[in-house]
């Protein structure tokens, strides 16, 4: 192989496929990026851990096609400090790797491509569709925090994702709560499918879309595997495999009560009161009648807090508890001023929505026991 | 082929089967005939082996002997003087019991007994060959019994075959020998072992002792004697002390009723009590004399009589478990005080000499601070034993009537607590006097007593446990928050755990686990103590079932006290953060409010203390 290129699209080009780089394997070849002339002449950069693999494309001059691998960090570092736009890339028989840029000259031992793991394809005619990125991230963004970590109950460390009817789902639980939000959505004849994206996943594609200025994100499914095509750079992973809970009966209870509450106050009143918590597990309590919200906590060896805020609320007393982180990281990602806190008995789930807006959006969250 | 029929085994061959069962290698003749000796109250025991026991096992002894007409039948099966109608199988207090060894060992063998009782002239011989017709002659010999075995296994070539190596069948027979020998002191044993003289244990008064001649003396030094009686079940034993290293596993050695016993119940009891003395990998040595009525507990599992039943499993995991565990915490108090105690009387004596010669104001003062000390922690030290005692005594009868364990208050806020303190006080008064020198960079406070002990602290693994104990008091006194489960976890399990889970859902719910039937199997977890990781319910469950016979305590439960020491630790001044006088001072005054002061929760210790006689010593002061 003998190419030229650029500094700036090289140097970009390793950025974006560093993440998928192993820094400690036993497998050497995976700490190199594979370099590649295709079959019309373009350069492809490709990296991978086996679980996840990031593909890109960069403009070249071919002088010679062929193929090598080359320690990835070691060609990062040096491409950061070159001087001159300009590189020459030329490998020997050996795999010695030949980079020239104006003065400079480094030799660096590279590996057979062909020692590289075989990454899958997948094709325009696998499952397919394109999805605007703001709209990906929001939904991402609003569904992300209450996934599980827990290792033992893998189909909930991810969000789960479905195209059903002209609408796109996402939902994410940890078994305590549950958060869904779904949105109108094309899907140009696709068909209904679903699958459920790792957090890792979830993360890398976040610092991808992060890194580029670009409008839609091209995903593909087939078998195990998803698909992210981000403008001419292509992010391949392993989707979680199993069968994720049936999440329609969690969202489709019934409540006997709505109330309104503002959401800023809701979050203010919370965050102060929890603040004599001894840890983060433990629960606070909310009270509700004659108009009023009380919230107040009562923690052995720390003290005591109580606060209220006017509510419209004429029922019956009503108390019940909830972790307070629980309520506060959704109502961080509520968009409304006023949401709509919805309750059936103190043991029972509440849920809370948007209020005033068409939003689909909604968190159910299991109560603690008073 | 020819279709083989059912048939009624030949009295002969059933024998040869049955004799197997209890029979199976040289140690267990070995065994059970060292067992006949000792149930004829012999004192000198002599045990000759030759060739893995198989060429010749030769046990001599000093007891009664038998009479002609025994001896005529000790070897036919269920021949014994030991037991005579069923009940008797309710309180057996002889070691051997079923009337088989002897049998068995004959029928498997070419048998040799020679016996003479004290009062008779004569001592009659009896031989046999695999279970033949004995023949028996006057013959004349000293008092007592000596059976010869030879060619063991030579008419049951499968057992022969498979034999261990000599290594492995001597070590049996030395292992089974010494254990028989820890719990009869006042018998000498000698074994003999191709020629070579393996143990030779002189008669001696007490099981210490004896654990003294057994093993290293380091080993004795280590041990602090562990006693309780409450009417059901006397102990007394050894376990080692905390700071001795031993890193092998099981090392438990458990009598009851002066037999060997192998029981989880016990080990379990015993590692629970250890379990925030030691650190991880290092494992405790105890040596457990129990003496139970025969009622109370059954040794008939099994013929080898090493598996054992209690009638009240609960009742004796409690007892053991509290016993050890006071003896563990008064470890200290106990026996520092005594030591010192043991040097203040030097001291007097010293100082009294040279208050006669010198009667100067400082000396008599001097003198009356000695004085005090030695005559605060003497009655303080039985005191304590006695209020220990009443504690579990208590304790252990509440456990009796409350057969069903449902009924039983958690008893860590109990008993302990609440006299744990007081035991302490007279120490931690001791303690108000250390005066602190300084820091030793950057990890240890350096101090010394009012007796010129040197005393070094770990800030770091003192301030986690004062942390720790402050922690685990206040969760045991605040109600458990509970959270639900949106996503109910289900568990099977198969029917003998699903009945005990059912019959304990109460039990449960007070620690947090809200639990219901799920189909025929199963049972469904719909919420939570909090404090449980997410994702942990079903293991945390799991746990807390798995430790539910004999008791269940949400304290107990390994999630939960992991978290809690996790917070202890991340909340305690670091190794190497610079403290001030005030702050040591008051670290060191929290420290002695503890249960257990001498620990971190990890295990580590947090004390060391060096005596100003030890110094001396190493200054060659004193020799």
């Amino acid at each position: 192989m003998h190419i030229k290129c650029l500094k700036s699209e090289l140097l970009q080009a390793l950025q974006v496929i560093f993440p998928a780089i192993s820094t400690k394997t036993s497998l050497p070849v995976l700490s190199n990026v594979l370099l590649k002339i295709t079959e019309n002449n373009t350069l492809i950069l490709i990296s991978t851990d086996l679980e996840m693999t990031i593909k890109t494309y960069i403009n070249a001059t071919v002088i010679k096609k062929g193929g090598i691998t080359i320690p990835a960090k070691r060609l990062l570092d040096i491409t950061k400090e070159l001087g001159t736009e300009e590189i020459e890339l030329k490998v020997n028989e050996d795999f010695k790797v030949y980079l020239t840029s104006g003065k400079s000259k480094f030799t660096i031992m590279g590996l057979d491509e062909e020692d590289y793991p075989v990454i899958p394809e997948i094709m325009e005619n696998d499952v397919h569709f394109v999805i605007d990125k703001d709209l990906l991230k929001n939904m991402i963004n609003k569904t992300i925090f209450s996934v599980s970590y827990d290792e033992t109950r893998h189909v909930l460390n991810g969000i789960y994702v479905k195209v059903e009817d002209n609408k796109i789902i996402m939902v994410s639980t940890d078994g305590r709560r549950l958060c869904y939000i779904d949105n109108k959505f094309d899907a140009e004849n696709s068909g209904n499918f679903d699958f459920i994206l790792s957090t890792k996943t979830i993360s890398e594609l976040n610092k991808l879309i992060g890194m580029l200025t670009i409008d839609d994100v091209e995903i593909g499914i087939k078998d195990n595997q998803v698909a992210f095509k981000i403008d001419k750079h292509i992010m391949l992973a392993k989707l979680i495999q199993g069968i994720f809970p049936n999440y329609s009966q969690i969202i489709d209870q019934n409540f006997s009560m709505n109330i309104d509450i503002n959401k800023e106050d809701l979050f203010a009143i919370t965050k102060r009161v929890s603040i004599l918590n001894m840890d983060k597990t433990e629960s606070i309590k909310y009270s509700f009648w004659n108009n009023k919200l009380n919230v107040s906590v009562a923690t052995q060896g720390i003290g005591e807090a109580e606060d209220e805020i006017d509510i419209v609320y004429e029922g019956s007393v009503f108390d019940i508890a909830y972790n307070p982180n629980y309520i506060m990281d959704v109502l961080r990602n509520m968009e409304s001023d006023e949401i709509s806190l919805m309750l059936s008995t103190p043991i029972n789930p509440c849920a809370i929505k948007e209020k005033g807006t068409d939003s689909s959006y909604l968190c159910v969250i299991m109560p603690m026991r008073i | 082929m020819s279709i083989k029929k059912i048939q009624l085994l030949t009295q002969d061959v059933s024998e040869k089967i049955a004799a197997g069962e209890v029979v199976d290698r040289p140690y267990c003749a070995v065994k059970e005939l060292i067992e006949n000796s000792i149930d004829a109250e012999a004192t000198r025991i002599t045990i000759d082996i030759k060739d893995r026991g198989v060429e010749l096992i030769k046990i001599t002894d000093n007891g009664w002997g038998m009479p002609k007409e025994d001896l005529e039948i000790c070897t036919l099966r269920h021949a014994t003087s030991k037991i005579i109608q069923i009940d008797d199988l309710e309180k057996i207090d002889t070691m051997g019991f079923r009337g088989e060894a002897l049998a068995a060992i004959s029928r498997v063998s070419k048998t040799e007994i020679k016996t003479k009782q004290t009062d008779s002239d004569l001592g009659y011989s009896l031989i046999t060959e695999g279970g033949s017709k004995p023949v028996i002659k006057p013959t004349g010999m000293s008092n007592g019994t000596q059976i010869i075995i030879k060619d063991l296994f030579y008419n049951t070539p499968a057992r022969k075959k498979f034999l261990k190596s000599k290594q492995s069948e001597y070590s049996s027979i030395i292992s089974n020998v010494e254990n028989i020998a820890l719990a009869h002191p006042t018998i000498g044993f000698k074994l003999i072992i191709d020629d070579k003289e393996k143990l030779n244990l002189h008669q001696i008064d007490t099981h210490l002792d004896r654990i003294k001649s057994i093993f290293k003396d380091e080993l004795a030094e280590n041990l602090i004697p562990l006693d309780l009686d409450n009417g059901t079940i006397k102990i007394h034993g050894f376990i080692s002390s905390p700071t001795y290293i031993n890193k092998k596993r099981n090392n438990y050695f458990f009598f009851v009723n002066n037999r060997i016993v192998i029981s989880k119940l016990i080990i379990a009891a015993v590692n629970n009590a250890y379990s925030e003395h030691l650190v991880k990998g290092r494992y405790p040595i105890a040596f457990i004399f129990a003496e139970l009525k025969g009622e109370f507990f059954d040794i008939n599992v099994h013929p080898r009589k090493i598996d054992v039943k209690f009638v009240n499993e609960q009742a004796i995991f409690t007892s053991i478990r509290q016993a050890t565990r006071l003896t563990l915490q008064n470890a200290h108090a106990l026996s520092l005080p005594s030591e010192n105690a043991r040097n203040n009387i030097a001291d007097i004596e010293k100082i009294d000499k040279i208050k006669k010669t010198n009667n100067t104001p400082q000396d008599k003062n001097n003198f009356f601070a000695n004085f005090k000390t030695l005559h605060n922690i003497a009655p303080t030290t039985k005191l304590q034993n006695t209020r220990m005692l009443s504690t579990y005594n208590k304790e252990f009868s509440q456990a009796t009537k409350n057969f069903d364990f449902s009924e039983k208050t958690p008893h860590l806020p109990s008993s302990p607590s609440s006299t744990q303190p007081k035991s302490y006080q007279k120490f931690s008064g001791e303690i108000n006097n250390i005066n602190i020198i300084g820091r030793l960079p950057t990890k240890y406070i350096l101090a010394y007593n009012s007796k010129n002990d040197f005393i070094l602290i770990d800030q770091h693994a003192a301030h986690e446990r004062i942390n720790y104990e402050q922690l685990k008091n206040d969760f045991l006194n605040k109600q458990i928050e509970i959270q639900g489960l949106l996503i109910p976890e289900i568990v099977t399990l198969n029917s003998g755990v699903l009945e005990i889970a059912e019959a304990n859902l109460e039990k449960f719910e007070k620690f947090g686990f809200l639990i219901e039937k799920f189909g025929n199997d199963s049972l469904k977890i719909t919420a939570v103590p909090s404090i449980i990781e997410k994702g942990h319910e079903k293991s945390s469950f799991l746990e807390m079932l798995s430790e539910i016979n004999p008791e269940v305590d949400i304290i107990k439960n390994k999630e939960i006290i992991d978290k809690i020491i996790m917070t202890a630790c991340k909340n305690s001044v670091k190794a190497g953060q610079k403290l001030s006088i005030a702050e040591m001072d008051h670290l060191i005054k929290n420290l002695f409010k503890c249960k257990n002061p001498y620990h971190c929760p990890h295990g580590r210790p947090t004390i060391i203390t060096m005596t100003q006689t030890e110094i001396d010593k190493k200054f060659s002061r004193i020799l």
